[in-house]
């Protein structure tokens, strides 16, 4: 493994200032296939936001509810928060099943929702009910702070139903392997159709980390589920009905379909992209350099790879691939076995257990970083707030194109080395339909409209811009050449921002045959706190967000925090062990 | 009149840029003075829509460097400087260290503040006019001549970020109709390869 000791990196945010620290090289962590083994961990944004409402003292009630027999109406769910009021409104919709899709084009679903800022009063209510169920077709004002959707899980919703019906809980067999009453298809936030603007949401105290709101959305979304089944239960089974019993409601997470409209964030927001690397690399980092454990912290770190045992045991996906992919993770995992006292009793106990995981891929790789991360927070905890980050690319119209050059001999090396002429290389291209906007991914020599393609094709601008620049010599500014070649603007900027915010750009050429959407979406999803990857295509994978997490009701615990690689059980208790 | 958020607001205006046939660094640089301008409630749709409206030049204006400053003139009827030939002027003041900028003839003297204002930042510092005004006084009523100096640089940013912004009914429909010619009609490949195409999410 190649590292650096670079200063510029970590003067690239003023949050976070350990010059001392030897992070790991971007050549490393920035490909695609290290993003695509990203393992949420304890900085995550859910994670984080669990911390806070926990700190807070947060609690939910409910302030309206109007839902039928068969479930379908609204309910406000309202939760205060750093001494204010939000509230999901939740409209829950009769939805026939051949209009029940996870895609974007979709134009109902089963539930729609809004966070709301403060207690909706009933005309709000109902002024939002024909917008909200029509999403991206809605009209919007600043109250209204995120957007979402969700459809339910047909089987287990049905299950769950049933059985608190008949005064049974559900099948925690069956919880564990979908894990979620419905599924969010999309999340919408930072003034999207005209809701309220992030600039605007991060002066309320409490959400100015990235994507806290809808974070905050999603963790309700979760209690609505809750609140329907039972709801739907009990006017079904009457008198014998039960409600879900906590550590049913611990199981279940929200889950979501995430397709390709979340990696052109990545890459459309690159320096807020290199903040969240910076922070989870420092983290580590401050860990791979702890001497020792103390004994109790050996004993949270030995329940602690069991629980990891169990939980991928409980993986299961239908994705060939993927699931080869777990199956090793297990079989490794369980080699260390034996080996682990010794690592965790020895000196640099975190640079011992990453340097045996680094060996045996990205995969361990990043489990074991999310592993060592998770219990020494006097190391990591407060490097959450460093995840946003105001400045964006900047360009440098002083620099000379000698430094220009050097800046892509050094940033570049794999869009360098890529044969350019090959077909191969140049065989998507990332594009959004006219059809409702969909984000797409389009056959380069098949399919038209790649003239309109995303500006991803690093390796081919790079190429562009040196081949315009061998009419100049290395002493000419870059202002010269932009004067000349005003369209080589984006990718000048992409190389310059680099120099600062060395892991602003991914390592790997996001238009060749080979590209995975789904490490992109993967790597982004790990940083929500998403689990249980469950890809459907490269290009498309459900996740769970929250399963493990304490409901409104648990927040006030003091292990209110302790729920990473949870594993589901059907003791009704918080007992997270292997059992 | 559309009442958009600003971030909406934004990303049309990226879109339409791009959509009038502009490359992403220069529609990221309109963009973020039209958010900027937009912070603080100035409103420069009609400029906006103007521009798009406007056939793209294909020659942009060279920078002038005389006596320390930055000349940018085109006083043609039908000519003027356009948002490329400021962006162009900018990168040769920071460039060449000029501690003075005069634009004359801007086609679009709003936005192009907005422009300018975005490239403030240590240590280039930022633009001001000889009664030290700052770029937020100077953009409400910018003219087709700017005659700034560049001095240290001190935050120019709304105390707080409003939460919406009001314009015109017409420019925004143009900045609409200019933002959907980045997106790719529709076919029946596309949308079965789309993500998600052909599965059961009744499971």
């Amino acid at each position: 493994m190649t590292e650096i000791s670079d200063s510029k990196i970590l003067a690239s945010t003023s949050c976070v200032q350990d010059s001392a620290l030897v992070l790991r090289a971007p050549q490393d962590v920035m490909r695609l296939e290290a993003l695509g083994a990203s393992f949420p961990h304890r900085l995550s944004f859910k994670r984080s936001l669990i911390r806070k409402l926990h700190d807070q003292g947060a609690k939910l009630r409910i302030t309206d509810h109007a839902l039928d027999d068969d479930g379908f109406g609204h309910v406000v769910l309202t939760i205060a928060f750093y001494g204010r009021d939000y509230s999901l409104i939740a409209y829950s919709r009769k939805l026939a099943d051949d209009q029940r899709t996870d895609r974007v084009i979709a134009t109902a679903w089963d539930a729609s929702f809004c966070l709301f800022d403060g207690i909706p009063e009933a005309k709000d209510i109902a002024f939002l009910a024909d917008e909200v169920t029509h999403q991206e077709a809605g009209i919007y004002h600043e109250k209204v702070m995120t957007l979402s959707r969700a459809n339910k899980s047909v089987r287990l919703f049905a299950h769950v139903i049933d059985a608190l019906s008949c005064g049974r809980q559900p099948d925690h067999k069956m919880i564990a392997q979908i894990g979620y009453l419905m599924r969010t298809t999309a999340v919408y936030g930072n003034g999207k159709f005209g809701i309220a603007d992030r600039d605007f949401i991060k002066q309320h105290d409490g959400l100015a980390g990235p994507f806290r709101a809808e974070m905050l959305t999603v963790f309700l979304i979760r209690e609505f589920t809750f609140y329907l089944v039972d709801h739907i239960a009990a006017i079904t089974g009457g008198t014998k009905a039960a409600t879900l019993s906590p550590s049913m409601r611990r199981n279940l997470g929200v889950g979501n379909s995430t397709g390709l409209g979340m990696a052109p964030f990545l890459i459309h927001h690159p320096n807020l992209f290199h903040s969240w690397i910076l922070v989870r690399e420092t983290a580590l980092a401050r860990c791979r350099t702890l001497s020792e454990l103390s004994a109790e912290e050996q004993a949270l770190y030995q329940k602690l790879y069991h629980r990891v045992a169990a939980h991928l045991a409980q993986w299961q996906v239908d994705d060939e691939g993927y699931q080869v992919t777990i199956a090793k993770l297990v079989a490794d995992w369980a080699s260390l076995g034996d080996a682990l006292e010794g690592y965790l009793g020895g000196k640099m106990p975190c640079e011992a257990l990453m340097k045996w995981a680094i060996s045996k891929g990205d995969d361990m790789a990043a489990l074991m970083a999310s592993f060592v991360m998770e219990y020494l927070p006097d190391l990591t905890d407060g490097l959450e707030d460093c995840m946003t980050q105001a400045r964006e690319p900047a360009l440098e119209p002083k620099m000379s194109l000698g430094q220009l050059k050097s800046l892509i001999s050094a940033n570049y090396q794999w869009a360098e080395s890529l044969d350019l002429s090959a077909k191969e290389n140049r065989a998507q291209f990332w594009y959004v339909s006219e059809e409702k906007l969909e984000p797409r991914l389009g056959n380069a020599h098949e399919e038209d409209g790649q003239t309109l393609e995303m500006p991803f094709a690093m390796a081919y601008y790079i190429a562009d811009l040196k081949k315009a620049m061998a009419d100049f010599n290395d002493d000419v500014l870059v202002a010269e050449l932009l004067m000349r070649h005003p369209d080589l603007r984006y990718i000048v900027r992409r190389i310059q921002n680099v120099a600062h915010f060395t892991y602003a750009e991914v390592h790997g050429n996001l238009v060749g045959a080979t590209c995975r959407p789904i490490d992109l979406l993967r790597c982004k999803l790990s940083f929500f706190g998403a689990s249980k990857f469950d890809p459907r295509s490269d290009r498309w994978t459900r996740i769970t967000l929250y399963q493990g997490a304490p409901t409104a009701a648990d927040l006030a615990d003091p292990m209110a925090d302790d729920w990473a690689f949870w594993v589901v059980s059907d003791a009704d208790n918080h007992d997270m062990s292997a059992s | 009149m559309a009442d958009l958020s600003i971030n909406q607001l934004a990303s049309e205006t990226r879109k339409a840029v791009l959509g009038a046939g502009y490359s992403f660094g220069i529609a990221d640089d309109i963009a973020r003075a039209v958010q900027w301008l937009a912070g603080f409630s100035i409103i420069a749709s009609d400029e906006l829509a103007e521009f798009v409206k406007t056939p793209r030049k294909a020659y942009g204006k060279m920078p002038i460097m005389q006596d320390g400053a930055i000349l940018m003139a085109d006083e043609g009827a039908d000519k003027g400087l356009d948002l490329c030939d400021v962006m162009a002027a900018i990168d040769y003041c920071e460039a060449y260290d000029m501690r003075h900028i005069h634009l004359v003839g801007l086609r679009y003297p709003m936005v192009s503040c907005g422009i300018l204002a975005m490239r403030a930042a240590p240590p280039f510092g930022q633009f001001f006019d000889s009664e030290g005004s700052m770029l937020s006084q100077i953009c409400r009523a910018a003219s087709s001549e700017l005659r700034l100096d560049v001095r240290d640089f001190v935050p120019d940013r709304p105390a707080n970020w409003p939460a919406r912004i009001v314009i015109d009914d017409g420019a925004y429909q143009v900045l609409k109709d200019f933002a959907w010619k980045t997106y790719v009609p529709s076919s029946e490949q596309s949308r079965t390869a789309g993500a998600g195409a052909g599965l059961n999410d009744n499971d």
